[in-house]
């Protein structure tokens, strides 16, 4: 059996290729101007950085590292066409910025996820004119990703401000964001693309060293529902059904009905999993049925 | 573990990375599927629909990096 899997990647395969795009949030004709002029303001915002929900308060532009210990300046360590993502999203160009807020054990690109400083540097115009040669040969969307691309908000809206104005483009997150982050990614991305790893704060903590966890990645997601399309993902993790899977599916249910929500059940035990014994496996066929199950009972809106 | 700073991660130009996991009981899974590689899968099961459903009609299917 062959499967597309990944930890924060990856897709498990649906039938659907629904109507993702009917709502932009601004006309494509302003949306590379705004992005030039967010940019510059998100780059100014790296002096007293929180752009993401640790609100460090750190001097990026000065030399000062946060968390994430990312600078000022972003490197990127994948830029290819792909088609691992949603069936609505493939093939997509996905531009892959290193650093990340989050620590999670399992993370698969653990390496440039964790350090900033690998990758290469990005030239702007190359990485556009690579994106558009892809959207020539039949890629529907441009994916900016991490990491976490919102440690690098002002480097994903230049990338932004370089892409054609009708290209269809995607923010995949962790939902980790601040306000802030949310103001100055208004309206500049169709698609966002958004993780909810984890049901509860105390496995959030352990396995990602995140505090406050479940109320900064709900109102992440209530906010997205209402700015943009939206599509949620949930990785499932052995071990994690009861205490994570299940309560992410209700909060869904109960507040984001209609959502789309891609199941994923590929997990790989990447980069430090090792750690946590229930992560030293990849999950059961009698973990993802339940999983399945629990997403069948409160009538998800699962997609692949 | 120190991390090698000085070495490019991103592959050269024209080049395509995918990944692969083959567990011991035969399953494989995949990280960074591209289309070159959904193919070469497609070939080894073509009865698989999880890969099958990533590939476009043949005309229209991505071929270079």
């Amino acid at each position: 059996m062959i499967q597309v899997a990944s930890n924060e990647r990856s897709a498990d395969i649906g039938p659907h290729r629904g109507e993702i795009f009917a709502k932009r949030g601004l006309k494509s004709a302003l949306r590379s101007m705004l992005a030039r002029e967010r940019a510059a303001a998100a780059r100014a915002a790296l002096s007293d950085c929180r752009l993401c929900a640790h609100a460090c308060g750190v001097n990026r532009l000065g030399g000062e590292a946060g968390l994430c210990h990312a600078g000022a300046e972003a490197r990127v360590f994948s830029a290819q066409a792909e088609v691992s993502d949603e069936l609505e999203l493939i093939p997509t160009f996905a531009v892959a910025l290193s650093g990340c807020d989050l620590r999670c054990d399992f993370c698969i690109t653990g390496g440039p996820s964790w350090n900033p400083r690998l990758g290469e540097s990005l030239r702007l115009d190359r990485l556009a004119e690579q994106a558009k040669a892809a959207l020539a040969r039949g890629a529907r969307t441009v994916m900016i990703l991490g990491g976490e691309p919102t440690v690098h908000l002002p480097t994903a809206l230049e990338i932004v401000a370089a892409l054609p104005e009708d290209a269809k483009l995607v923010w995949k997150t962790n939902a980790h964001g601040s306000a802030q982050a949310r103001e100055l990614i208004d309206g500049m991305f169709d698609v966002w693309l958004a993780d909810y790893k984890f049901g509860n704060d105390d496995c959030a903590q352990r396995l990602a060293k995140v505090p406050d966890y479940v109320r900064v990645v709900r109102e992440n997601l209530l906010w997205a529902n209402g700015h943009s399309e939206l599509i949620v993902r949930h990785l499932l993790m052995p071990g994690h059904v009861d205490c994570c899977w299940r309560p992410v599916a209700e909060w869904l249910a109960a507040n984001l009905p209609a959502v789309k929500v891609n199941l994923r059940s590929g997990f790989w035990p990447a980069w430090f999993a090792g750690r946590h014994p229930e992560l030293r496996r990849t999950t059961s066929q009698l973990e993802t049925a339940q999983a399945r199950q629990i997403a069948a009972d409160l009538r998800l809106n699962l997609i692949g | 573990m120190k991390q090698d700073t000085d070495r490019p991660s991103l592959p050269r130009e024209g080049s395509l990375t995918s990944e692969l996991l083959i567990l011991p009981d035969g399953k494989i899974l995949v990280h960074n599927l591209t289309q070159p590689f959904a193919e070469l899968l497609k070939e080894l099961n073509p009865d698989c629909e999880q890969i099958n459903s990533r590939l476009p009609p043949p005309a229209s299917r991505l071929t270079k990096p």
